[in-house]
């Protein structure tokens, strides 16, 4: 093929061009140390770096989120175990008062002491975290959740909501807990049902412990438990029209020895019969009043002379459904100190001991909620309550018994909220080692897109400076071949 | 004797003219579009002279130049290739180095202004963290704007080359028409001869008009060449050439297109234009430049409307729904200046209904008496189908899936206008260059949400009350509670606002959103009849430091948002990095090979008509030792000559 002079030089410079430009763009690797500026030199790897970099940006933002969460929920739960300390102190001194023994002065230095420890309570309560946020407030963290008024009640001010925190990609971890699911939303009495004596009871019922024998049949039902008077049973074939009164007396608190029998000998003569032992004749007193066992009578009318009355021991209770307002238990069912009374096909059971007076009632309840807080003021109440009578020693007895059971729940409330703690922070833990791997992973294929392969980038740029110089060399010794030297 | 003389003398002339010709190949070796000359000699007539024939010396017969006629329209067909891919590259590169730059902030800036709620939803009530996602913004809408102003601006660059290109075409044809008349001329009195140089310098100039432009040439039987560009515009004829002109592009005042003629015969010929230089401006602005302004436009509008729509569903700290955080430019329906009912029709406006089936494509809408509204793609030039909901709304594109249409077009009245009348509708272009913050008070930002609406607990249907958000963004939060009852049947319903009386009946149609009390809502299906729906108190429910909205904006980085709900933001964004970076390497590499052609052409025609030295100083030689050995036949003749005389004489 013909080849013109001016096709020589266009040769040698169109691969002067071309091996320039190659270095050139080799150069520009080397010393930015990207493989590419613009998108136009690699576009897979231009794509790749935007999602990578996108990613890369979110998990750094979660890591941060999960510090963020990790300091909050630890500040949390060092709240919540100075609280568990506070409440088992508490628990400690009311086991305390409830001796028999103590006098007013010294349950009211207790109750003292209790107020004193449930300011520390309600300080825990508003705890804040490092930014000033309040954590126990739900989502209304800008102001103190706990208020405490002039006359001690404490009022929640915050609301039951919870924030969720993004740790990672779809994985969500709830925030600090709010106020009221600490604080305030304890269940009283056993977590089922509680009992609350009537505050015009008085008898000395004290009521002890409750539970739920059944908790398929337990159906929420509210009952009413009604003590009566030892009742009189007159005999089936009394001849006479007397009839007796209903039993009165300082029955005292030790447990009743069981029914008595009044027989009549004559209008004007009767014995008594306990337990198999039978007194001697007694005359009828000109008032009509028999007495004998912890218990007075008072006879009216005549009685015929075979006539017997049973006098029924110890108060006797009824219980009613006041849910559906039917009768369960009938009246005159006997009533023995201590013993569990247990209300048919509803898995409701308790204990009332001591000796409840007629008209006395006890009423059962589904749990309710109540803060700790309220529980705390009661039983500070209670103690600075003057408890001289057995009527007041009783109702003593029972306030602390309650107060006693909402602590308990309070305290498990508390562990269990500590539980859940315990589970967030160690799923953020994992949550934290997977993000590191995936940031690790990322970083490693944006590196691997996006820098320059130093080896490979230098050794091209030797290669195309040895090319370089090969053309250039070439092309000076053709130039000097020519006809006209020779001519 | 004197047959030796003429003979002699004839062949000092032929081999003069040789020498000549070679010397001025030589002289020309270097010329640009010089074509390699010989001289052509025949054998002078032989003359009998009884026992035989002798010939009477050499003539010249004319001096030709060695084209090959194929390898110079291969080669011209190569470089205009060359050219087209060579303006189209430079356009391209301009728009990658902005859109496709590892710097241009928007990547980084796109991940910050998310990572900045993403810090705010561990503390909503921070105001310096409120702060910081506000200045992301700003920094994100100015990384885009930028970014879109560049992009924008390359279409400036494009329109002057265009017209300086244009110049050059007009300077070419005038040109070529004039050395047309000079070689008719020529022809006319050379007796046949080709007027070698002059057709050297047209060839050359129709190369260069063939850079610049597409072109088909016509040569005449007068030795004139016609051009004409485009579809068969012709730019010469014979010694007369027209010129081009550049105008206005109908719908894009900053656009240029090009016309032919003049005064009624106007013709637009932008999209008949194709080759060379101006090809390839032209098709880049339509196959790169805007479709990169649509795509970032998409980008800016996806996130704008996004943010605005979650801000709208949230409350604030100073009990109002949340503030639009973005100024989104919506997109932009323009009447073609052809129009004939331009002056009385007015301009259609359009607003994205469905953000999740927003692309980056650009409409032209037309009107047709027999067909209705039509709708093609401005880029691919394919149709796309137009529902027309009533007289005065247009949905576009229709989708039979039932799913919203991404784009509504509101006409501005019933009677359509004059038939043929065309509009271009733009969705996101406006948005590159136009998003802006709206928002400068911190305590305006929604993170936590509105108080949900709650279903009446007797109602027949399980329908529920979804994206309860503002109907105007940044208004007070509702303080009482609002209550929708339906009537039986539930074709009607009545509002109560707080304790006040209940409203009169409303209408309603399935489907259709709800304005009520300053909320705007939509039902998750159909209500039945007695239906009631209760939407709280909203006070204080941005109090605090509820969260949701702020972990629901964050969450767009990465959430499912465009294409229906499978594409992220982000990923939208690298997809539109990559589209420009795989034009512009599939243009390069293109570049490259048209190069390379063009090369292998100029080769194959230099290798007939350039001038090789050295063959030209071996011609030298050779011319020479003939003249040489021609003066020397003179000699001889006038020797022989001599010998005669001296013989006769004496």
């Amino acid at each position: 093929m013909r080849i013109s002079s001016q096709t020589l030089a266009d040769q040698f410079l169109a691969s002067l061009d071309k091996t320039q430009s190659a270095i050139s763009t080799n150069e520009q690797q080397i010393s930015t140390g990207q493989s590419f500026q613009v998108a136009g030199d690699n576009p897979t790897a231009a794509t790749a770096a935007v999602t990578l970099q996108g990613s890369l940006s979110q998990i750094s933002a979660y890591a941060s989120n999960s510090t963020t969460v990790q300091s909050r929920l630890s500040i949390q739960d060092s709240a919540l175990s100075s609280v568990t300390a506070i409440l088992t102190n508490i628990r400690t001194l009311t086991v305390q008062a409830s001796n028999s023994t103590l006098s007013n002065t010294d349950r009211a230095a207790l109750a003292t002491n209790i107020a004193q420890q449930l300011q520390s309570l309600t300080q825990l309560a508003n705890t804040q975290d490092g930014t000033g946020q309040y954590l126990f407030a739900g989502t209304a963290t800008g102001a103190p959740p706990f208020v405490q008024a002039a006359n001690g009640t404490v009022s929640y001010q915050g609301n039951n909501g919870t924030r969720q925190i993004q740790i990672g990609s779809g994985r969500f971890v709830t925030d600090t807990d709010s106020g009221s699911a600490v604080f305030s939303n304890i269940p009283n009495g056993n977590g089922s049902f509680a009992v609350q004596p009537a505050s015009s009871n008085t008898g000395f019922g004290v009521v002890g412990t409750t539970a739920v024998t059944n908790s398929a049949q337990y159906s929420g039902h509210s009952y009413k438990i009604d003590f009566q008077a030892p009742a009189v049973v007159p005999a089936l074939g009394n001849a006479g029209n007397a009839s007796l009164s209903a039993p009165v007396g300082a029955v005292a608190p030790t447990p009743a020895p069981g029914p008595t029998t009044i027989n009549f000998l004559s209008p004007t003569t009767y014995t008594l019969s306990f337990g198999g032992t039978t007194s001697a004749v007694q005359t009828l007193a000109a008032n009509g009043v028999i007495s004998g066992n912890g218990f007075s009578v008072t006879l009216a009318g005549t009685p015929a002379a075979t006539d017997s009355f049973t006098v029924a021991p110890g108060p006797t209770y009824s219980v009613t459904d006041t849910t559906t307002n039917t009768s369960v238990v009938p009246a005159g069912t006997a009533y023995s100190s201590g013993q569990s009374i247990s209300i048919p096909n509803s898995g409701v059971q308790l204990e009332i001991s001591g000796a409840p007076a007629n008209g006395d009632s006890f009423a059962v309840a589904p749990s309710s909620n109540q803060s700790i807080f309220a529980t705390l003021s009661n039983l500070v109440s209670a103690l600075k309550t003057p408890a001289t009578t057995a009527t007041q020693t009783a109702a003593l007895q029972n306030a602390l018994n309650q107060n006693l059971g909402a602590i308990d729940q309070a305290v498990n409330n508390v562990s269990d909220i500590r539980t859940q703690v315990g589970t967030r922070l160690n799923a953020v833990t994992a949550q934290d080692t997977i993000n590191s791997n995936v940031q690790l992973q990322l970083q490693g294929s944006l590196t691997a897109a996006t820098s320059t392969d130093y080896a490979a980038a230098i050794t091209s740029l030797s290669q195309e400076q040895v090319s370089l110089q090969a053309a250039e060399q070439s092309y000076a010794s053709l130039k000097n071949l020519s006809i006209f030297n020779y001519l | 004797m004197g047959d030796l003389l003429n003979t002699g003398v004839s062949a000092l002339q032929a081999f003069q003219q040789g020498l000549a010709v070679t010397a001025n190949n030589i002289s020309n070796s270097a010329t640009e579009g010089y074509t390699r000359e010989s001289v052509q000699l025949a054998p002078s007539l032989a003359q009998n002279f009884g026992a035989g024939y002798v010939g009477t010396g050499v003539s010249v017969t004319g001096v030709v130049r060695n084209l090959n006629l194929f390898a110079q329209s291969q080669s011209q067909t190569a470089n205009q290739a060359a050219a087209q891919q060579n303006a189209y590259v430079d356009v391209a590169q301009q728009v990658d180095s902005t859109l496709g730059s590892t710097s241009n902030g928007i990547a980084a800036a796109l991940a910050a202004f998310y990572g900045a709620y993403q810090t705010l939803s561990t503390n909503p009530s921070s105001t310096s963290l409120r702060s910081a996602v506000l200045s992301q913004a700003q920094t994100l809408a100015q990384a885009i704007t930028q970014a879109g102003q560049q992009i924008a601006s390359v279409t400036g660059t494009i329109n002057s080359q265009v017209g300086s290109t244009v110049t050059q075409i007009n300077a070419l044809t005038s040109n070529i028409a004039s050395i047309n008349g000079q070689i008719a001329q020529a022809v006319a009195t050379g007796a046949g001869q080709a007027p070698n140089t002059l057709l050297d310098q047209r060839d050359q100039l129709v190369g260069q008009l063939s850079q610049l432009t597409g072109v088909r040439t016509n040569i005449e039987a007068s030795g004139m060449v016609d051009v004409s560009v485009g579809s068969g515009q012709a730019v010469v004829v014979g010694a007369t050439s027209t010129p081009l002109a550049v105008t206005n592009n109908p719908y894009v005042p900053g656009q240029s297109d090009i016309v032919y003629g003049t005064g009624s015969a106007v013709q637009d010929i932008t999209s008949q234009v194709a080759g060379g230089t101006l090809g390839g401006l032209l098709s880049a602005q339509s196959q790169i430049v805007a479709p990169a302004l649509s795509s970032l436009g998409q980008i800016a509008t996806a996130v704008g409307l996004s943010t605005n729509n979650l801000q709208a569903q949230g409350a604030t700290a100073n009990n109002t729904f949340g503030a639009n955080l973005f100024n989104v430019p919506g997109p932009t329906v323009t009447a073609s200046s052809t129009n004939t009912d331009a002056a009385t029709y007015g301009a259609p406006s359009a607003l994205i209904s469905n953000l999740s089936a927003l692309g980056t494509a650009s409409y032209v809408l037309q009107y047709s008496t027999s067909k209705g509204w039509t709708a093609t793609d401005a880029q691919t030039g394919a149709s796309v189908a137009v529902n027309t909901l009533n007289a005065t709304t247009l949905q576009i594109p229709a989708d039979s899936s039932g799913a919203a249409p991404a784009l509504t077009v509101n006409l501005p009245r019933a009677t359509p206008p004059a038939s043929g009348d065309t509009f271009l509708l733009q969705p996101t272009a406006a948005a590159a260059t136009g998003l802006t913050v709206a928002l400068t008070n911190p305590n305006g930002l929604a993170a936590a949400g509105l108080n949900p609406a709650t279903a009446g607990a007797n109602n027949a249907s399980s329908v529920t009350i979804t994206g309860l958000s503002a109907s105007t963004p940044g208004s007070a939060l509702p303080s009482q509670a609002t209550t929708l009852q339906f009537n039986t049947p539930a074709t009607s319903y009545t509002v109560t606002v707080g304790s006040g009386a209940p409203s009169a009946a409303i209408p309603y149609t399935p489907g259709s959103a709800i304005t009520v009390n300053g909320y705007s809502f939509n039902f998750s299906g159909i209500p039945a009849a007695g239906d009631s729906f209760t939407i709280p108190s909203q006070t204080g429910a941005g109090i605090g430091s509820a969260n949701s909205i702020a972990l629901a904006v964050a969450g767009l980085q990465s959430g499912g948002l465009l294409a229906n709900g499978t594409i992220s933001i982000t990923t939208a964004y690298a997809n539109a990095v990559g589209a420009i970076g795989n034009q512009t390497y599939a243009a390069t590499t293109a570049q490259t090979a048209a190069q390379a052609v063009a090369n292998q052409a100029t080769q194959a025609l230099q290798a007939s008509s350039g001038v090789n030295l050295d063959e030209e100083g071996a011609k030298l030689v050779q011319w020479q030792q003939a003249y040489a050995a021609a003066g020397r036949v003179i000699s001889i003749a006038q020797q022989t000559f001599q010998t005669l005389l001296t013989a006769l004489n004496g």
